[in-house]
């Protein structure tokens, strides 16, 4: 019985499925992504080394770094930000002797409101271990997982260098790689200044000599990890001003491709760029639609900041246009790169197109066909290029055979259209001027029949010839 | 012979004239006599075209030395003798007289001593002949600026073939460039070829003439008759060429091209035809002026073209060229496109253009291979594709889906095709209000947009959707 239920529904299933329109699935987009975080996550990184019982001040580092931890964590917790904490800790649980490169645990995972279960936590650790930063930094991706939208951020606390094989810059890396979470913050509690470079491709690196640095350092990173990370696209004119727009444009993953953030880019009133938010956890290549497209790539974004992307785009209007009312609309222009070769856009007659600025090479597909090398595409305007009409040959004849229509160019004949088999009656629209219809009948396969005929063709008129 | 009424009737008059010339002259004639008959299968009469010889002859103080059994003068008059013996049965050609150096002594050194004694009209033989008793040697050698005066010594009639026939003994002697006058004759379409007869001249001369005309030194005067026989024969003769079209087994099969010669130098348009093979399957031959060499377009796909292509006269020429073709289809797999579809036809790995087709028809190209750029959107580059000999070679392409864009309001937006999600833009909409239907190759777009008077970013939409072939729906924006 079930399994005839089951047949049934597939059946169903599959009914609701030919519904659909036939080859098209239109939905609302997984790339309409508008990034609005819910929250901002904090994932202290804390180091519990044997190291970091050393005195610092009158206390051990470990006990400053507690208090002072506790004391953003809880006056933070008390604030109107939506922000979560998470803690792990590494080189906590085993004795140095022991050389443990994996010696580090989520001891918090994160939630709000938890600056209670912080100091529990706190309380209990007794430094003693290695440093494994590297291994601490992967562990972190995990420690990250969610299905909402969030702003994730490490903040790592550490007196020494990775004690470990591990690379803590590869590690880094990895995060941004994954968009798990931003370029770390780095505080180092009482540092050489020649390990502090070794941070340099880590993340931000804050140099904490003494515990009032330490304190102030820490109020600076959480500040910056809790402001909004706002890009403003400046699509640059050839002067220089950020006057181009209305032209769509992708924020893509540098590493993947893939097209995260697609805008069409406006100005709001007084002509300013308007704002987006991003995930500054990523590294992106910005495209701008404009043909041809013009992009930037890894764009590394600055957390907390408003970030201006200025790119170049000045931009002119090509207008297409066929003179006089003539009803003639379907004739392509080849809009080519004179560098490539290769066409930017074809764009129809009677319509207006925008292009970068810049020398294009046009190819017009009449018959015959119009080649414009080095058209200007001047900034700023509209640049206007019209063509004749093209008038319509009406060529007639009793006979069959192979009929070549050409074009006189400097003396030369070009073909331009050719019939193998030509009887009866055909039409060509051609542009103005003179042409040679060349016709050799099929019937008496004698070279010297071949016969021409001279035609000109008048813009937007119609004529017939018969080659009788 | 007042008429001739076929070109063959014309030439056994010429031969009749022709006899009083010596043997090898008659020999080639058999020859010609022959390919006429050929030609006369296929081609049918026709009327030989008016031409006009102008005699420029050297009568400089070195013409009275002694070659052979008299001076070269008289020699020189031997051969006009000869010359308008011979053409005065000839229908259609006109003669007339220049000299030079007959009229100031070596001793004046006259440049300017150059006179048409003669001028054109039927049946000006006679003053020719009494012209050159006349006349006694003298002066110096101007030739280049007796070739300049020639200009106005022939009728203006575009349609007259005309001719240079100088008779020489010696090389110019005023510092000017005989090569530079004829060429200037040339460009200006006053002469279509000349034609020096050098008697008795050092063979280092050579150079200093070829570039004036055909040069053909007479090294004793028995050599003379042969040169002349065989110069009167180029101008006089009508021959007959046949172009073979190879294919790729150099057999010649390929026909039904246009082939247009062009008179070399200068490229004035002489012959059109439509290329056929007869009813014995052979190229059909066609008579062309032996006087000029061509320029040969043959239009196929892309064009062949052959310079220079030289006749010799009194045969039946054949040039033969490979121009194997194979047919190329463009079509749709499902339904044809309901619109116009074209594509781009280059020259492989280049982007230059060699035809424009459209989808759902036949056209040969020369076999080989070509880069093809469908104008579909979004567009297909194919690369390298091979059109074969005596095959229809068919390339197809999905049939599009119809997808029309409902806009009530004015917007700005774009069509993207999606790849591994990634976006290229491919087209962009209109921002007019309005429907807009565009056919789409199958495959994953999107649509972005955002509403013209909305000033904010965040009210970009974007809207996923695929294609599939001969679908048709309707997006409302």
């Amino acid at each position: 019985m079930s399994s005839v239920k089951a047949i049934g529904g597939l059946i169903l299933l599959f009914a609701l499925f030919s519904c659909l329109p036939a080859g098209l699935k239109a939905q609302s987009s997984s790339l309409n992504r508008h990034f609005e975080p819910e929250s901002t996550r904090i994932l202290f990184l804390l180091d519990a080394s044997g190291s970091m019982k050393e005195n610092w001040q009158g206390r051990t580092r470990f006990e400053v770094a507690k208090e002072l931890l506790l004391g953003v964590v809880d006056s933070l917790s008390r604030g109107s930000d939506p922000v979560e904490f998470g803690l792990r800790v590494f080189g906590h649980q085993q004795d140095r002797s022991i050389k443990d490169c994996e010696d580090s645990h989520l001891e918090l995972p994160f939630a709000r409101n938890n600056s209670a279960g912080l100091k529990q936590v706190l309380d209990r650790i007794e430094p003693k271990g290695y440093t494994p930063i590297a291994y601490s930094l992967f562990m972190a991706a995990h420690d990250f997982q969610s299905e909402r939208e969030t702003v994730n951020v490490i903040v790592l606390i550490t007196d020494g260098l990775e004690s470990c094989s591990g690379d803590p810059c590869a590690a880094a890396e990895s995060l941004r790689n994954q968009r798990v979470a931003l370029k770390p913050y780095i505080i180092g509690m009482g540092l050489d200044p020649r390990d502090q470079v070794s941070f340099d491709c880590v993340g931000t690196y804050f140099d904490a000599a003494d515990p009032q640095a330490f304190k102030q350092a820490l109020g600076v990173v959480v500040a910056q990890a809790l402001r909004n990370t706002t890009v403003q696209v400046n699509l640059l004119d050839q002067m220089g001003r950020a006057n181009e727009t209305d032209v769509e444009f992708s924020f893509n993953d540098a590493w993947t491709g893939e097209a995260l953030y697609n805008m069409v880019h406006t100005h709001l009133r007084g002509g300013v760029p308007d704002t987006l938010y991003l995930d500054p956890a990523g590294l992106y290549d910005l495209i701008v639609y404009t043909t041809p497209p013009v992009s930037r790539q890894n764009i590394e974004l600055i957390a907390g900041k408003h970030n201006i992307i200025a790119i170049d785009a000045a931009q002119g209007e090509l207008w297409l246009q066929i003179e006089g009312n003539s009803g003639f609309t379907d004739i392509k222009c080849l809009v080519r790169d004179p560098a490539s070769q290769e066409i930017a856009y074809v764009q129809n007659f009677n319509t207006r197109h925008r292009y970068l600025t810049g020398t294009y090479n046009l190819e017009i597909l009449t018959l015959p066909r119009i080649s414009l090398q080095d058209f200007p595409i001047l900034p700023g305007q509209t640049n206007p290029l019209s063509i004749p009409a093209p008038g319509k040959l009406t060529i007639q004849t009793n006979e069959q055979g192979v009929l070549g229509v050409f074009s006189m160019r400097q003396g030369d004949l070009m073909m331009v259209q050719e019939w193998l088999n030509f009887s009866g009656r055909g039409e060509i629209s051609l542009q103005p001027g003179e042409y040679h219809l060349v016709f050799r009948p099929s019937r008496n396969r004698k070279i010297d029949q071949t016969r021409e005929k001279t035609v000109v063709v008048f813009s937007g008129k119609n004529s017939s010839i018969k080659l009788e | 012979m007042k008429h001739c009424n076929t070109i063959l009737f014309c030439m056994l008059t010429f031969a009749r004239a022709m006899q009083s010339l010596a043997m090898p002259v008659l020999v080639i004639f058999l020859t010609f006599g022959t390919t006429t008959l050929q030609a006369q299968g296929s081609g049918g009469p026709t009327v030989p075209q008016r031409t006009r010889i102008l005699l420029v002859v050297d009568a400089s103080r070195s013409m009275s030395d002694v070659w052979g059994p008299g001076t070269k003068m008289a020699a020189a008059r031997e051969l006009i003798n000869k010359i308008v013996d011979t053409l005065s049965h000839v229908e259609n050609v006109e003669l007339a007289l220049r000299l030079y150096g007959h009229q100031s002594y070596q001793g004046d050194y006259n440049c300017q001593d150059s006179r048409l004694e003669v001028g054109f009209r039927q049946g000006s033989g006679k003053s020719i002949i009494a012209k050159m008793d006349e006349i006694r040697p003298k002066g110096i050698t101007p030739i280049a600026y007796a070739l300049a005066q020639c200009a106005r010594d022939f009728p203006e009639d575009p349609s007259s073939r005309n001719v240079i026939l100088l008779i020489t003994d010696g090389v110019e002697s005023c510092q000017r460039d005989p090569c530079y006058e004829v060429e200037q004759l040339r460009s200006r379409n006053v002469l279509l070829r000349a034609y020096v007869i050098g008697l008795g001249m050092s063979p280092d001369t050579h150079d200093a003439f070829t570039c004036v005309g055909d040069y053909y030194n007479a090294a004793s005067r028995t050599d003379l008759d042969r040169i002349l026989g065989r110069t009167l024969q180029r101008i006089l003769s009508r021959t007959v060429l046949r172009v073979e079209l190879l294919d790729e087994q150099s057999r010649p099969s390929e026909t039904d091209l246009n082939m247009s010669f062009y008179a070399l130098p200068g490229g004035k348009l002489q012959h059109n035809y439509y290329h056929t093979l007869n009813d014995r399957g052979q190229a059909d031959t066609f008579y062309v002026d032996p006087i000029l060499d061509y320029e040969l377009t043959i239009h196929s796909i892309p064009p062949i073209q052959i310079s220079p292509v030289s006749i010799s006269s009194n045969e039946l020429n054949v040039v033969r060229v490979p121009a194997a073709q194979g047919m190329l289809r463009l079509g749709t797999l499902g339904n044809p496109f309901n619109y116009r579809l074209q594509a781009l036809i280059y020259r492989s790995g280049t982007r230059e253009i060699l035809h424009v087709q459209d989808f759902n028809t036949e056209q040969r190209y020369r076999t080989g291979k070509y880069d093809i750029e469908v104008l579909t959107l979004p567009r297909i580059l194919i690369r390298g594709l091979d059109i074969g000999q005596d095959k229809v070679t068919s390339f197809e392409i999905p049939a599009p889906g119809y997808v029309t864009f409902v806009h009530a309001h004015e917007l700005i937006g774009s069509v993207l095709q999606r790849k591994d999600g990634e976006l290229e833009e491919i087209y962009q909409l209109s921002t007019l209000p309005r429907s807009e239907t565009i056919a789409l190759q199958p495959g994953k777009y999107t649509v972005l947009f955002r509403a013209k008077q909305n000033r904010f970013m965040r009210s970009t939409q974007t809207r996923d959707f695929e294609v599939s072939p001969g679908s048709s729906t309707s997006i409302k924006l």
